[in-house]
């Protein structure tokens, strides 16, 4: 078989980032290939166990040790499981080094880790944008809020987003449809603290990539709350359900999964790239495939390991690296900590539905006058719920036999539990670089992390158990307790940073338009690109950011610029 | 004898009482090390269910047997378990018949199923007091094995388990509000609920959505 190899647009990757790349590409009329370089998912084909019911997953859907055996990352947390298990890389096949602790959960297949994110779908805003330029951490933004705002609801727009306008000062609005409910107990929180605090604090509902109206031929939320295994309703945002048929409708995008990009050729004389270099994850052949413009979505770090591995003798650190801040400033948010208790009363009141999201609390730390009392910069915001469980004892105390068995199948007290997300500073010397004594499954060099959270965002972790404490206590919440996990750098599965954009290119891998100051042809528009993380959920700002710069390339090619 | 071979033996043995059994027959890909049989026989599968019934006996709805809570027990324990817990179980099952003998004078089989909860009574405030002391014994090993922040993840400690009537306990639950008949008849099961309503009128003594 001849495989075409000249194709208009190159997108690497095929998650949210390369998606909306595909969506935009080809319904602008370019010629793409999308790579991947896992196997393809197909929707609802492919999610193997959507439609099970619970007693169909031989160990309760927990983790045996065989598994425990082959996923030494995985296991770390809450990813390993039984029900999705396919959904996560095979560790085996792609190890890499840690130098320091390094948590990295991996979706390698077509859709990425669009099928299993946690779908939180927050604006960044000037907040954000004037962070590091205002206290010094890390580079300049090169944009502003008023350069993506646009982009942020047409990303709203086509990929649905449930909430509400809460109007916020710390958090932009967006354009939502109708917003998921609050429970009882919720809604009745979420005033009184808003009058305790004089509309400083807020409890909102969640803004998630969950649709509650049908939505572009998708099926709206179902309340089952089992995304992560792939929804056959289409209902929440993923590449399947949602940037890659409508790529397809266009008959611009050819899809190749089982396409790991090796490098990015690089032309020297006309200081472009050309095409890029991939191998079959399958036959292990190599090919190469050429196009005017190259989307880099292949998530942040794998992004930046390709352009690392693209050294030339004209950039011997790879594309993109004459800043040297390539692999430099990785971010993540670090969470595991927070605070909960029992609610009293409310007795007469339980749940129907399985409801895919919570509660928000914006960042209210280090905003207007309150920088005052921190002894850190940034902040942090938190997720969290009310719920109301089942009883876990019976009324004389007992915990075996008939009685206790019909006590627990009732409910007990209502609860409320959150868990805060705080900013991690751009920091130099946190960074990924190329292993090259490791090779992973094709004989390809692997990454090495280095990096760690420091005094900032561990004084931070005070507050984030501590005010979440204080408010809930305020709010006649009983028997509050604080938690700390003990976060491991990379489990917020928000990785951030390592080829950020920035306004120079001797301290920036990428301008403002997400172009590789090296090489104009490339753009890199996933979670390398943050120049700082914010403290909310990052994925909608990807979105944003994709279908800005795909706008901007397509201007620049008719303009003959590229 | 292969590994399904030996798993429609355990399905053979309990017969339409167990749930799911074809299905984890499918969902089961890997091959194990370990057959059921190797740490459970027939009588013994069936003791486990006997013993998950004296924690979640038949009442208004199904007991934790008829809901197929012993063979769940054997899987998990074969899959699921350390080889220190896995003997934990099968040493402590060991026991059981002398922990009736004290209690109610009888073999465990002998009792009636009220009779078996009282066994199991006991046997929960023991592992209780065990797993308190436990603790005093390994928390010092826990405290210098356990990974602080920005440290690299340190190696999983095999402790020595907890008692393993709360291991039997636990897996139990798990398994009774995992299986059909605990979510569909002991539970409300809603596979597709459809909307959210987060204000709906409960009283004492409906049972739980799942």
């Amino acid at each position: 078989m001849v495989e075409n190899n000249i194709y208009d647009a190159i997108v690497i990757g095929s998650g949210i980032s390369g998606g909306w790349a595909a969506k935009e590409l080809t319904e602008k009329g370019l010629k793409t290939i999308m790579l991947e370089r896992g196997r393809n998912v197909e929707h609802v084909k492919d999610y193997v166990s959507a439609t099970k019911d619970p007693w169909e997953f031989p160990h309760a859907g927990g983790r045996t040790q065989e598994m425990i055996q082959d996923y030494p990352v995985l296991k770390r947390d809450y990813p390993l499981n039984e029900k999705n298990l396919s959904f996560w890389v095979n560790e085996k096949e792609s190890p890499y080094t840690e130098e320091k602790r390094f948590d990295w959960y991996r979706g390698y297949h077509v859709g990425g880790r669009s099928l299993m994110w946690g779908r939180q779908s927050y604006r960044l805003g000037d907040l954000d944008f004037e962070a590091n330029l205002k206290d010094g951490h890390g580079a300049d933004w090169p944009i502003r809020y008023k350069d993506i705002a646009p982009w942020y609801s047409y990303a709203e727009k086509f990929a649905g987003i449930s909430g509400n306008r809460d109007g916020v000062p710390s958090l932009p609005d967006g354009d939502y449809m109708p917003a998921m409910p609050m429970n009882i107990v919720e809604k009745d929180l979420a005033a009184r603290l808003r009058t305790m605090y004089e509309g400083k604090r807020y409890f909102i509902m969640g803004r998630t990539a969950n649709i509650t109206v049908p939505h572009n031929g998708r099926a709206n939320c179902q309340y089952q709350n089992r995304c992560w295994e792939g929804c056959n309703f289409g209902a929440y945002f993923s590449t399947q359900s949602a940037t890659l048929p409508v790529a397809m409708k266009t008959g611009n995008l050819t899809l190749r999964p089982y396409s790991i990009v090796t490098k990015i050729i690089y032309d020297k004389d006309t200081k472009k790239a050309k095409g890029v270099e991939i191998v079959d994850a399958e036959t292990n052949q190599t090919y190469e495939f050429y196009a005017k413009v190259i989307f880099v979505c292949a998530s942040a770090l794998n992004s930046t390991w390709v352009l690392m591995n693209s050294a030339t003798d004209v950039w011997e650190g790879g594309l993109g690296s004459s800043s040297g801040e390539l692999g430099h400033n990785l971010m993540d948010h670090h969470f595991r900590c927070g605070a909960g208790g029992r609610v009293e009363g409310y007795l007469d009141k339980a749940v129907y539905g399985r409801r895919a999201n919570g509660l928000y609390v914006p960042r209210f730390v280090n905003i207007d006058g309150d920088s005052k009392k921190r002894d850190y910069v940034r902040g942090f915001g938190y997720q969290g719920s009310a719920s109301r469980g089942r009883a876990w004892r019976s009324e004389e105390e007992k915990f075996v036999g008939g009685n206790f068995k019909d006590a627990i199948c009732e409910y007990g007290d209502w609860n409320i539990g959150f868990g805060a997300f705080g900013e991690i500073l751009p920091y130099h010397d946190n960074y990924i670089k190329l292993d090259k004594d490791k090779k992973d499954k094709w004989g390809l060099p692997v990454l090495s992390f280095h990096a760690e959270i420091k005094e900032n965002e561990i004084k931070m972790r005070h507050d984030m158990q501590h005010e979440m404490k204080e408010m809930l206590e305020n709010l006649g919440v009983k028997d509050v307790y604080t938690y700390d996990n003990v976060y491991g750098f990379g489990q917020g599965i928000h990785e951030m940073g390592t080829a950020r954009m920035g306004r120079d290119p001797k301290s920036s891998v990428l301008n403002g338009n997400n172009q590789v100051w090296d090489a104009l042809n490339v753009f890199v528009t996933d979670g390398a690109a943050m120049p700082s993380g914010g403290c909310v959920n990052p994925s909608l700002t990807y979105m944003a950011l994709t279908a800005r710069a795909v706008d901007f390339a397509v201007s620049e090619l008719k303009k003959g610029n590229l | 004898m292969n590994r399904r071979e030996a798993l429609q033996r355990v399905a053979m043995i309990l017969g339409g009482s167990i749930v799911g059994a074809n299905l984890f027959l499918e969902g089961c890909t890997q091959p194990a090390t370990k057959t059921v049989e190797a740490l459970f026989d027939s009588k013994m599968i069936d003791r486990l269910g006997d013993l998950a019934d004296a924690i979640l006996p038949p009442t208004s709805t199904p007991g934790a047997k008829e809901a197929g809570v012993g063979n769940f027990i054997a899987v998990y324990v074969r899959d699921c378990y350390t080889e220190k817990q896995q003997k934990a179980i099968v040493d402590g099952l060991a026991t059981l018949d002398k922990t009736s003998k004290d209690v109610k004078g009888k073999d465990f089989a002998s009792l009636t199923l009220d009779e078996r909860t009282e066994v199991a009574e006991k046997l929960y405030k023991e592992a209780e007091e065990y797993n308190g002391k436990r603790w005093e014994r390994i928390k010092d090993e826990v405290d210098k094995n356990t990974t602080r922040q920005n440290e690299l993840v340190k190696p999983d400690v095999d402790y020595e388990p907890e008692h393993w009537f709360h291991l039997f306990r636990q897996m139990t639950l798990t398994g009774y509000f995992n299986s059909e008949l605990g979510l569909t008849k002991a539970l409300r099961y809603v596979k597709i609920p459809g909307k959210y309503d987060g204000n709906y009128p409960y009283k004492k003594g409906d049972r739980a959505f799942a």
